[in-house]
């Protein structure tokens, strides 16, 4: 392969790498709209908070495997929480999208702070494990393994999810409820149960994101942010509730993102953000939009 | 009699003359002496007893909370440490009388806005007799507007635009200790200069005022000292980005032998970090990247090479200096609890090491004032020059209140006296103050 | 009483203030057609709604089957066999009219606890949906997403999924909203082949709707019940002609 070749695949798996990642915080921020009508502003907090979780149980157990394990769970069972105690009271009084807005900014700002007095406000670090350490030779190219691995667990989770939703009764549940779910509680779910799940799935695989980013950044209070942003571009331009889009605005951000740094750097910063704009003028419920309400 | 008279008071005059001559030097510029620093031992960063009464008062403009808190912590330690220090031996002369040093928080958040109202509030609640900070030119900047109203001296010690002082800026109540960019860029394109081993540079910068600006310096000093050397690229990435790796992969292929970098961190970390995952060993010429606990994150492996440039750092050839960081890491190691306790705080290096440094100096300067009335301490510190904790010269230049002083560069090697989990500086190289200077102020010309 | 499958005592119902329900006494007998009509305003979706457990009632009792099922939430209605529509078109038009049925079909069969099965495994349900699809003449557009359907399709495949967990007491919100003429007629006889043997309520704007397919008739008006009777009486009562059908020439 010549250094020139090299160098465009190298942009390309940094684009999949950073995509597979970004899909992983969007595809339940997604979700979570699409059946819930809810805006999760809480969703990249919970992003963070699994990062420090992560952080945490490799302190106490010094194994990667364990902290990849226990800290999307710990994450989902306090999302589980959230909607169970929270959310629910807060829809139940009938303030509609204000309610949650200021319910999940609350549980935001809740989360930065706990973070800050439970860990302090400096930045931690969390090693990658040393079998996933170095770099493969494919082809020429030298790659680190670790972010292939994160395109791996990623690409098993994606799948996982896929097999959910279009396979079982569960996931009939969860995209019937995307479009109507007055409708599937009138066929005898109980709604609630399910919600509950979703939520719950959905900040776990915000979760799974949280530890897979670790290693390669430093954990820090302001960890959530543009992954945050990132994240909700996503599933604005992808259409609130879709997974397809979900996947395929992820991925196309993350090549966009390579690619302009690549090419037009002094654009680089802005052009999600024009891209969001080309794509909402033309198709104002993002490109696989499916909610009409 | 007459002539007893006359006699006598020639004499007088005569031993006037002469103890003036004898008291000059004394009274020119001050130093610092570790012979005079109190017994340390009982200080402790996490439970600092302010003095009560009639005392002189510096306010600490830093960020307190949010995510850069760290940053206030850092700063509270080594002003602290000179005020515990000042206050046992007695305090400074103020007014005629021995003043004990009380040191208040500021919290700017970090933000324009709550930078102004703390600033303030230290001002007319507190009656601080000084203001001290801060990160962030922007803040920085509206400090000096607050300093200027209420006619309060502003010690400005953490940021290093080269705006804050110009024309446009100025104002006779701000002192700047920090270097400038300017300085920064002449510095590292000096020592490359002289080093001549490398001649290909990448830029990598954060997008902001500050990480253009630096850039612009570093490119001018190249034009200045190495014309030689070519820049063969150059990229700007937003704040706090999360993955660096399109940046690297194009610095790599760009052949650069060397990657210039302004990022502080988190940013400065994980992007060496990453490019060590990377597989991209390009060093890094770095002001920001000397922080242990990041560095220890990526290994004596991964921190091999790194390029600092300061202008305070630790040298195991400058006794004076090796002195006081000794007397330091004792105590670190002995007394300090968390956060006190990390590889962070160790030696008093870099940041730590100017920090204290110039607020000794500040001291020393209203001191010799005598007096906190900021018309008098601005005739002393114009001009003044101070020998800093290894003997090092510091000025403030009187046109434009900005620091004058020789800088360093040093290569992080494996194994190193300081540090046993990650790569270190242990020859330091010295760029006389001549080469690194601050931009010529309108005023000055 | 005996008799009646559902009913309703007293009902009250208010909307931040605004009395929508004031005192509502109503009586479905099992196995009837039960029509409830009146004029706009009279709370006829109110009262639909409050029945379906969407809204609990401020005052007042919803019983069904026997049971007080006040405040019931949607999907404990639907366990105990009451079956509903809603106004606005409620399919899941994302999935197709195949996935639609087959949501109706498993709720039926009853496999609510194991969530995790395939379900294309199924092959009960699978025989099952298609046996659906073809009854109502949808086998053809199986694979087609619901809202790619005709409307007249889309309304049937509504209809149909509400009557799809075999309930005992079907409730159908307006069924013939928006259609033409045509779709209008041979949605009514849809819904009179779907629901031969049970007990129906439904709300409804069309009169000819109504009169073909209710055998008795409940006329709402200011959150009141103003008459009850078969679709003959009420089309001559004096009063209701007065509230209601007065303006509307029927």
């Amino acid at each position: 392969m010549s250094p020139v070749t090299a160098m465009y695949v190298a942009q390309a798996i940094h684009g999949l790498t950073y995509g597979m990642l970004l899909f992983l915080v969007a595809s339940g921020l997604t979700l979570i709209f699409g059946m819930m009508g809810i805006l999760n502003l809480a969703h990249a907090s919970f992003f963070m908070l699994s990062a420090y979780f992560c952080y945490q149980v490799v302190a106490w157990t010094d194994s990667f495997w364990i902290a990849l394990i226990l800290a999307p769970i710990g994450t989902g069972l306090v999302g589980i929480i959230v909607e169970r105690f929270l959310l629910r009271k807060v829809q139940k009084l009938g303030l509609g999208h204000i309610g949650d807005l200021l319910l999940t900014l609350g549980i935001a700002l809740v989360i930065s702070e706990a973070v800050k007095t439970i860990w302090g406000t400096e930045s931690h670090q969390v090693l990658i494990p040393p079998s996933l350490q170095g770099l493969v030779t494919v082809a020429g190219l030298e790659y680190p393994i670790y972010r292939l691995f994160i395109i791996g667990l990623s690409l098993v989770i994606l799948g996982a999810l896929a097999f959910i939703l279009f396979k079982t009764r569960l996931g009939m549940i969860i995209r019937a409820a995307v479009s109507d779910r007055d409708m599937v509680s009138a066929l005898g779910i109980n709604m609630p149960r399910v919600f509950m799940f979703v939520f719950g799935v959905g900040t776990l695989m915000a979760g799974v994101a949280g530890v897979a980013a670790a290693p390669m950044l430093t954990v820090f209070p302001g960890l959530a942010d543009q992954i945050g942003l990132d994240a909700f571009v996503v599933v604005v331009v992808g259409g609130f509730g879709s997974l397809l889009g979900a996947v395929v605005v992820s991925l196309f951000l993350g090549e966009l993102n390579s690619f302009g740094i690549q090419f037009i750097p002094r654009l680089a910063p802005v052009l999600v953000f024009l891209f969001m704009a080309l794509v909402l003028s033309f198709k104002p419920m993002g490109f696989f939009g499916e909610r009409d309400e | 009699m007459r002539k007893v008279l006359k006699s006598v008071s020639f004499f007088i005059f005569l031993c006037l003359t002469a103890s003036l001559f004898l008291i000059g030097p004394a009274l020119a510029g001050g130093e610092f002496k570790l012979e005079d620093m109190s017994d340390m031992s009982d200080f402790d960063p996490n439970n600092f007893q302010n003095p009560t009464g009639d005392t002189f008062k510096i306010g600490v403009l830093q960020i307190f909370s949010g995510p850069g808190a760290g940053n206030g912590e850092l700063f509270w330690i080594t002003t602290c440490w000179v005020a515990h220090d000042i206050n046992k031996r007695g305090g400074i002369m103020i007014d005629g009388k021995k003043k004990l040093i009380e040191v208040i928080k500021g919290d700017t958040m970090g933000k324009p806005a709550t930078t102004k109202k703390a600033a303030e509030k230290l001002v007319l609640e507190d009656k601080v007799d000084v203001l001290w900070g801060t990160s962030g030119s922007h803040l920085a900047l509206v400090i000096q507007g607050v300093a200027d109203r209420y006619k309060k001296i502003f010690h400005q010690s953490l940021s290093m635009s080269d705006s804050l002082m110009d024309e446009k800026n100025f104002n006779k109540y701000t002192f700047q200790t920090m270097w400038s960019t300017n300085q920064v860029g002449e510095t590292t394109a000096y020592f490359y200069s002289q080093r001549k081993k490398e001649k290909k540079f990448y830029i990598i910068c954060q997008d902001y005022l500050f990480g253009h600006s630096l850039a612009e310096s570093f490119k001018k000093g190249l034009t200045k000292y190495y014309p030689e050397a070519e820049v063969v690229g150059e990229d700007y990435h937003p704040l706090f980005a999360k993955d660096f790796a399109p940046y690297l992969t194009k610095a790599k292929a760009s052949g650069a032998e060397v990657i210039f970098t302004g990022d502080w961190l988190p940013d400065g970390g994980n992007l060496v970090k990453q490019a060590r995952q990377l597989g991209v060993n390009v060093p890094f010429a770095n002001i920001f990247i000397d922080e242990p606990n990041a560095l220890s994150a990526i290994g004596p492996e991964g921190t091999k090479g790194l390029v600092n440039l300061n202008q305070y750092m630790g040298d195991a050839n400058n006794e004076k200096g090796m002195a006081f960081g000794n007397k330091w890491k004792e105590l670190w190691e002995t007394k300090w609890e968390a956060p006190y306790n990390t590889l962070l705080y160790k030696w008093p290096g870099g940041t730590i090491g100017y920090a204290v440094e110039t607020t000794y100096w500040m001291l020393d300067v209203f001191n010799r004032a005598g007096s906190s009335d900021p018309e008098k301490v601005i005739k002393v510190w114009e001009g003044d020059v101070y020998k800093g904790i290894g003997g090092n010269r510091l000025e403030m230049r009187a046109c434009d209140h900005v620091v004058i002083r020789d800088t360093y560069a040093t290569e992080y090697v494996y194994p190193n006296p300081w540090f046993t989990e990650l790569s270190s500086g242990t020859e330091v190289f010295t760029i006389p103050a001549e080469k690194s200077m601050p931009v010529d102020g309108a005023r000055c010309k | 009483m005996s008799t009646s499958i559902l009913e309703t005592k007293d009902l009250f119902y208010d909307y931040s203030g605004l009395q929508v329900l004031t005192g509502v006494n109503l009586q479905v007998e099992k196995g009837e057609r039960h029509a409830i009509i009146g004029p706009n305003g009279a709370g006829k979706t109110t009262l639909f709604n409050v029945i379906t457990g969407l809204y609990a009632p401020c005052r007042g009792k919803v019983i069904f089957k026997g049971q007080n099922v006040s405040g019931f939430k949607p999907h404990k209605l639907s366990r105990l066999g009451m079956g509903r529509s809603f106004q606005i078109t409620s399919t899941f038009h994302n999935l197709t009219a195949f996935e639609n049925i087959r949501m109706g079909v498993l709720s039926r069969m009853g496999i609510r606890f194991n969530m995790f099965q395939r379900v294309d495994k199924l092959k009960d349900v699978t025989r099952e949906t298609d046996v659906v699809l073809r009854r109502i003449n949808l086998h053809r557009e199986s694979a087609v997403p619901a809202n790619a359907l005709s409307y007249g399709k889309h309304r049937a495949l509504e209809v149909s999924l509400a009557m799809s967990t075999n309930p005992d007491l079907v409730m159908l919100d307006e069924p013939t909203a928006g259609m033409s003429r045509d779709e209008t007629h041979s949605a009514v006889d849809l819904i009179r082949r779907l629901t031969e043997g049970k007990t129906m309520v439904i709300v409804e704007h069309d009169m000819d709707v109504v009169f073909s397919l209710a055998d008795r008739i409940t006329v709402l008006h200011h959150g009141k019940v103003l008459a009850v009777g078969a679709p003959n009486e009420i089309k001559n009562m004096q009063e209701v002609k007065d509230a209601y059908l007065g303006h509307g020439g029927v």
